[in-house]
């Protein structure tokens, strides 16, 4: 993977100046450091993918809301602190979200959703290797999710079931390739142990 | 702690409303944007955390520091990712006299020179005495457990790196550094001595090697095999044993490994509208257990038996790469033919009398086979226990490992490695593997190089299914760790060669190995008295 980091506004100013596909969206950036009015089109641009991704995760709808104003005000507050890595400004605002909606559920101990789509679960099926996709398997499986850390079913969620590449998920997650390709096979291998368990093979 | 779940099963995404009104959403950014410390919550929290930062600063000062497993903390140690845990590398722990400066010795032969107040608090207090680990990855099995990785990126391009000499150096209190005005001087032994090898630092920000100089050879010093006390007296943390107590993989001789394959092709009866030749003398062994063998022409060539003469100057076959498979050569005065062809019996009475030839021939090599694995398995099984009797602390390979000494000043805790990045290994090709009789193994598949120090990590990119890059002249074995033991899977360099590197094997078959490893030092004996190593 190629990667280049930039912390000081000429570095962005220069990569918005060239070429590049998302040269307007760092322009953007680098005038919303100066003033926050400029942000204007980065939230127009993204809130709509940052409603799917919160909306998603949690039940209530009016507290979505206000999860997803906070994250676009936190953005805004530390847009300073941004650092272009090769991937759009959403993965910094999801990565946001993510700890917003973390400190959403521990201070307020709601309900947390686990959206899942049986594609995904078939896709599980299929890397785990077993032969057969059966409703008693994709049922057991969603149990197994359940009982799985946060931060391990949120891996999930984001690798099968809303079908990000690891690059992505490893720039979320603020980690590399590597680790989230042997975090997620640790994760397969528990869920499969689990469900051997429980005689499903 | 119980979740609080709701799972929603293949759920539409939802109908997004209008978005809230933008100049609302900065005002409040801006009004949230006011200095901290006019913010209520400032003072509360300040005064909170100067109790706790009073309070655990009593208790840092009395408490001893202990050796613990390090957290990834940064970007250079999140990159490692080791296969099993219990088969990474340990530690040797040294207690440093820092106010007068001390000379560190590992195994025997590295020297560890400390400067007076080499090692001070991150804040800048001086310190009197302390601990640091120190550590060693001299050959491959020690690289491949210990999940260092081995890339190099330079200028885009991603080179392997082949190593003559690792090593992590650090304190075990979290708040010491080296200090920024003095630096460390280590002496690495090493096994290499060939030129061409660079320093590297990994990079805590980034995770990557970064380039320092060149490396430079001179003579490593004659260090007394008993001198294992630093230069003030203090005793190295693990004793360090003599070097006649580790020398295990020499005491065993290694058999001479049979092909697994079997030598010669399963007899087959001429087919009804077959064309065959005989050849007088084939010079090929494998045959040789077979009479009245003639070669039938495979179908599918430009073969016509009514164009060709009724006699032969020379009429000779040889082996192609399909097993099985021969190449016909026929020669006359005029012409020279080539044609695929296999070898088979015109008559009942030769094929019966061949297949019986061909299973008596085939129960005695299966009964040697056997008594091989048999053999191999005590082999191992005999250097596994030789090592359980030398102390832990002292890898298999330090058997000619004091020859040189590579030196390199640092002015930073970490790790670093003396490399040089291997350039010509480019062909590529994607395969499906699988582990004989199952199981379930890691994502990660090793490339173990055999004639260079040196791993390659090749990564699933969906299950299964790896890219494999390489060159011709290298010799490898495939490794893949089993989760549920400390046990390995293989692939054999003969079968590496022929499948991967002169074959066209879409799919290779990972063998397991009968034995659990306990430590990087078994596994590495065991693939050195198995296959042996080339450098």
């Amino acid at each position: 993977m190629t990667s280049f980091v930039m912390t000081m506004d000429p570095t962005l100013n220069q990569q918005a100046g060239s070429n590049h596909r998302f040269s307007e969206e760092l322009q953007w950036i680098a005038q919303a450091r100066e003033d926050l009015n400029a942000f204007s089109p980065l939230y127009e641009k993204y809130y709509e993918q940052v409603y799917i991704f919160v909306y998603r995760r949690c039940t209530d709808a009016e507290d979505c809301l206000d999860i997803i104003s906070r994250v676009f005000e936190k953005a805004m507050l530390n847009i300073g602190k941004y650092q272009y890595r090769g991937y759009a400004f959403s993965t910094w605002l999801f990565r946001i979200a993510q700890n917003e909606l973390a400190d959403y559920f521990k201070k307020k101990n709601r309900e947390q959703k686990l959206w899942v789509r049986d594609e995904g679960v078939l896709d599980m099926i299929a890397e785990m290797q077993y032969d057969d996709g059966s409703e008693e398997k994709i049922v057991a499986i969603l149990s197994v999710l359940e009982g799985l850390e946060t931060k391990e079913r949120e891996l999930v969620v984001m690798r099968y079931f809303e079908k990000r590449e690891y690059e992505e998920l490893a720039e979320i997650e603020d980690t590399t390739v590597n680790y989230l390709r042997v975090k997620m096979h640790r994760i397969l291998t528990k869920i499969k142990t689990n469900l051997e368990r429980r005689n499903l093979k | 702690m119980k979740n609080n779940i709701r799972i929603t099963r293949n759920e539409a995404n939802p109908s997004i409303p209008p978005r809230p009104d933008f100049a609302k959403l900065a005002a409040n950014a801006a009004k949230l944007a006011k200095p901290f410390y006019m913010k209520t919550w400032f003072w509360g929290t300040t005064g909170i955390a100067a109790i706790a930062i009073a309070i655990t600063l009593v208790f840092i000062t009395k408490s001893k520091p202990e050796l613990v497993t390090k957290p990834k903390q940064n970007n250079a140690e999140k990159q490692i990712i080791q296969p099993i845990q219990n088969l990474d590398v340990q530690y040797d722990t040294f207690t440093v006299n820092v106010a007068q400066g001390d000379t560190l010795v590992y195994k025997g032969c590295t020297k560890i020179i400390v400067p007076p107040a080499a090692i001070n608090k991150i804040n800048g207090a001086q310190i009197g005495t302390t601990r640091v680990v120190y550590r060693e990855f001299q050959n491959q099995t020690e690289i491949m457990t210990s999940g260092i990785p081995m890339q190099y990126d330079t200028a885009g391009k991603k080179l392997l790196l082949e190593s003559a000499g690792m090593f992590e150096f650090r304190s075990i209190e979290k708040d010491e550094q080296i200090n920024p005005e003095k630096s460390i001087e280590i002496k690495m032994c090493s096994q290499h001595n060939q030129q061409g090898f660079n320093w590297y630092a990994l990079d805590d920000k980034t995770g990557q090697w970064k380039y320092l100089k060149p490396v430079e050879i001179p003579i490593q010093e004659a260090i007394p095999e008993n001198n294992v006390v630093s230069k003030n007296g203090n005793e190295v943390a693990e004793k360090i044993p003599s070097v006649s107590q580790s020398a295990p993989q020499n005491s065993v001789d290694v058999a001479v490994l049979l092909p697994k394959k079997r030598p010669t092709p399963e007899p087959k009866r001429k087919s009804a509208k077959g064309y065959t030749f005989t050849v007088p003398e084939p010079d090929v062994p494998e045959l040789a257990i077979y009479s009245n063998l003639v070669f039938e022409v495979l179908p599918g060539q430009n073969f016509n038996p009514n164009s060709l003469p009724d006699y032969w100057d020379e009429i000779s076959v040889k082996p192609t790469a399909v097993f099985g498979q021969y190449l016909l050569t026929l020669k006359d005065s005029k012409q020279t033919l080539k044609y695929k062809a296999i070898p088979v019996f015109e008559t009942e009475k030769d094929y019966q009398q061949a297949l019986r030839d061909f299973k008596k021939q085939e129960a005695e090599y299966n009964k040697k086979l056997a008594q091989q694995e048999e053999d191999r398995k005590k082999q191992a099984e005999q250097i596994v226990q030789l090592n359980n009797q030398v102390q832990p602390s002292t890898p298999a390979s330090n058997l000619n490992y004091s020859s040189m000494a590579y030196t390199l000043t640092i002015n930073k805790f970490g790790y670093y490695n003396s490399d040089r990045p291997i350039n010509n290994i480019s062909i590529t090709k994607q395969l499906q593997y699988e582990v004989a009789g199952g199981g379930s193994n890691q994502p990660q598949v090793y490339q173990y190089f055999l004639n260079r120090n040196a791993v390659m990590v090749n990564y699933n990119y969906s299950p299964g299914k790896i890219n494999i890059t390489y060159n011709k002249e290298d010799e490898c074995v495939l490794v893949v760790f089993l989760n549920e033991s400390s046990s390995i899977a293989v692939v054999s360099p003969e079968k590496y060669k022929s499948q991967i590197v002169n074959g066209n094997a879409s799919t290779i078959a990972f063998e397991k190995v009968d034995l659990s490893f306990n430590n990087t030092k078994d596994l590495h004996s065991y693939i050195v008295s198995k296959y042996g190593t080339k450098q």
